[in-house]
């Protein structure tokens, strides 16, 4: 593939609280954020009007550019609330039915940055952020707007054991941003190439023969990390998520590796390495403008 | 412009029947559908599946629908292996949590939260399920963008095929019942209680309904059809000027993208499938943007009446109800449009009409959130 030049990133990383009040009230970042924020909206469509106002940062985006949007679970906690309302003999209120589409947050980000192109929701068990990219990476547009979002349900007890956690772990809520732009002059990173593979024996043959910029650095999901870095002979990417809580939950470890390497540039390049539970494999390569 | 890509096996559940041939009886008798749909539990008419049920539904007529198109298909242990899977669906998995949750709801075991709703969500799952089920080891996508997710699937298909991401795909689109979805459309005040009436001066609404579509697709033609059946075009924009209704303009420019993209004009097509929801606005919209495409308009129909609206299935299954017509040499009436409505000033073929053997149909998609796809088929 043509490498990909990374024009901005941005990372909203936050804790769940275990609040009997519920979660906090973004309300107000939206607002800060967007000139005309949309009313009404679910915590979904807050958390990626944050992230993409963010990454964005006023800039002018060719109306062309295509927004595609990986999810785990969507609208969570909508979709709860939905479904154990008409149960129960309720009838769903019509904003809160038409928002839980998960493209109505794509919807939202659209209409604030006034983009008219295509506003697709990607999603794949193990791989949500790796296969929205390489959906996206077939789009022949210039720019590309890729977010990754995740929200989390209250009572966040239930919604631990919803996502089969032990009680008391802790949990993020993330909005991952990625702007592409395939003219840029001075990108702040690239991706040099993203590919998957069905077996151990393909991938690491394939990684063989792969240059790697000096300190490149590697990130592992599903598979033992220190194992697969002294086969690489690569260092380990470690990172702080902004959270500061490196323990804590979040379904796509994948999308806040990438991004905090894009942001921090502790390295010159970045391998990420994703296994899934049936022995499948995707593999990114980033590398950084900036990186040391 | 991009290259075409060739059907080499379909498979499909509605309630006219399993697999294409099934429902090409109801399809004729364009009358006879008008006011076909069974009562729900909900006193709004919908097109259910009689023969899945419960826990089997979702996975019951999904099942059935990829086992006949990989049996067409015919692909070697290999080339099975390494399918990519694309699932466009608007319910996803949640029928099962649906039904999980109202059995534990009456057996009185939800008290205190015990069990509260949806356990193990995951938008995946769908095609991890079909993954397992069916021996398949290569990627996954599922797209989820309301009325026109497989639509979206099946443009994607088409792109990763064309730049060789995979070599064939198999493409689903599946909807099954919920009460959500029915509460949900009723709460809205788009469903019609009498019958479907799609572009009518006196349409209501729209009646929902469940199934599976599924579609093998190949980058080289088959070498056995006496006709090829093609997805040659593909368009997809987003609307942000509202969630639920699209302008007219909007409309008319995914069309003609998706025309571009098939190196074709309007007046050259043979038949338009509209999305035809019989929503007064929708229809609307529609109408009035295909009449920006230009004064020579083809034939055009709306199949939702037959099958019931099936969401984010559709983009799957009415091409497919489509090709069952366009092979016995006709297009599918409209049941029942009687009056036209002059505020959009066109009107679709009432009856079944004759479809030339060969030639291109656009076919649209249009869902909330201002997400629009037209597509466009062809028989050559």
């Amino acid at each position: 593939m043509t490498p990909l030049p990374i024009a901005a990133v941005s990372a909203l990383v936050q804790l769940a609280a275990d609040s009997p009040n519920g979660p906090q009230n973004l309300r107000e970042q939206v607002k800060a954020l967007c000139p005309r924020a949309p009313r009404r909206v679910n915590r979904l469509t807050e958390l990626s009007l944050i992230g993409a106002q963010r990454c964005v940062q006023g800039l002018q985006l060719p109306p062309d550019t295509p927004i595609y949007m990986a999810f785990t679970s969507g609208c969570i906690a909508d979709s709860v609330a939905l479904v154990q309302d008409v149960i129960r003999g309720q009838a769903p209120m019509p904003v809160t039915f038409i928002n839980v589409s998960s493209n109505m947050a794509g919807f939202y980000v659209a209409s604030s940055l006034g983009l008219h192109s295509g506003n697709q929701v990607v999603a794949c068990k193990d791989f949500a952020w790796e296969a929205t990219l390489e959906l996206a990476l077939l789009s022949p547009t210039r720019g590309l707007l890729l977010g990754a979002v995740e929200e989390c349900a209250w009572p966040l007890a239930e919604h631990r054991e919803r996502m089969s956690l032990p009680p008391g772990a802790p949990m993020l809520e993330t909005s991952h941003w990625l702007l592409a732009d395939r003219e840029i002059k001075s990108p702040i990173a690239s991706l040099q190439w993203l590919r998957r593979f069905n077996s151990d024996t393909a991938l690491f043959e394939f990684l063989g023969q792969q240059p790697f910029a000096r300190n490149t650095l590697l990130n592992v999901q599903g598979a033992d990390p220190a194992q697969v870095a002294q086969k690489l002979g690569l260092k380990p990417h470690v990172y702080e998520n902004p959270a500061n809580e490196s323990r804590a939950y979040t379904g796509m470890p994948a999308a806040l590796a990438c991004i905090s390497f894009i942001e921090q540039q502790q390295g010159a390049g970045l391998l990420h390495l994703n296994r899934s539970r049936d022995g499948a494999w995707y593999a990114l390569y980033f590398t950084a403008s900036n990186g040391r | 412009m991009n290259l075409p890509v060739y059907l080499l096996g379909a498979g499909l559940e509605t309630c006219l029947g399993s697999g294409l041939a099934a429902q090409l009886p109801a399809l004729r008798d364009t009358k006879a559908q008008a006011a076909r749909a069974a009562d729900s539990e909900l006193d709004w008419p919908y097109h259910f599946i009689d023969e899945f049920t419960g826990h089997q539904r979702l996975y019951g007529m999904l099942g059935r629908s990829i086992e006949q198109a990989l049996t067409e298909a015919r692909l070697n242990a290999e080339q099975h292996k390494r399918l990519a899977i694309f699932v466009g669906s608007t319910c996803l998995d949640l029928p099962l949590h649906e039904t999980a949750y109202a059995d534990a709801f009456s057996e009185g075991s939800v008290a205190g939260n015990k069990r509260a709703a949806i356990h193990g969500p995951g938008y995946g799952n769908v095609a991890a399920w079909i993954a397992q089920r069916f021996g398949i080891g290569g990627p996954q996508y599922t797209l989820n963008t309301a009325c026109s997710s497989s639509a979206n699937a099946l443009l994607h298909a088409r792109l990763a095929l064309g730049q060789g991401l995979a070599e064939h795909a198999l493409v689903v689109g599946v909807e099954a019942y919920t009460r959500l979805s029915l509460q949900g459309f009723g709460s809205l005040l788009l469903l019609s209680r009498q019958s479907y009436r799609p572009f009518d001066q006196n349409r209501d609404g729209l009646i929902l309904g469940e199934g599976s579509g599924a579609m093998l697709l190949n980058r080289a033609p088959p070498s056995d059809e006496k006709f090829r059946f093609a997805l040659c075009g593909a368009a997809s924009a987003c609307d942000p000027s509202s969630p639920t209704n699209s302008q007219p303009e909007r409309v008319a420019d995914v069309m003609r993208a998706a025309l571009d993209d098939a190196g074709l004009r309007a007046e050259q097509l043979a038949a338009i499938k509209a999305h035809g929801t019989g929503t007064t606005s929708n229809d609307l919209s529609e109408g009035q943007g295909m009449r920006l495409l230009g004064e020579r308009l083809p034939p055009f129909t709306s199949l939702k009446p037959y099958t019931g609206h099936t969401l984010g299935a559709g983009g799957v299954i009415e091409p497919l109800l489509l090709l069952a017509a366009w092979r016995a040499g006709f297009l599918p009436g409209t049941p029942g449009f009687t009056h036209a409505d002059p505020e959009i000033g066109l009107a679709p073929v009432a009856a079944a009409a004759a479809l030339p053997e060969r030639g291109a149909v656009l076919c649209n998609f249009f869902g909330f959130g201002g997400n629009n796809t037209s597509l466009v088929f062809s028989r050559e």
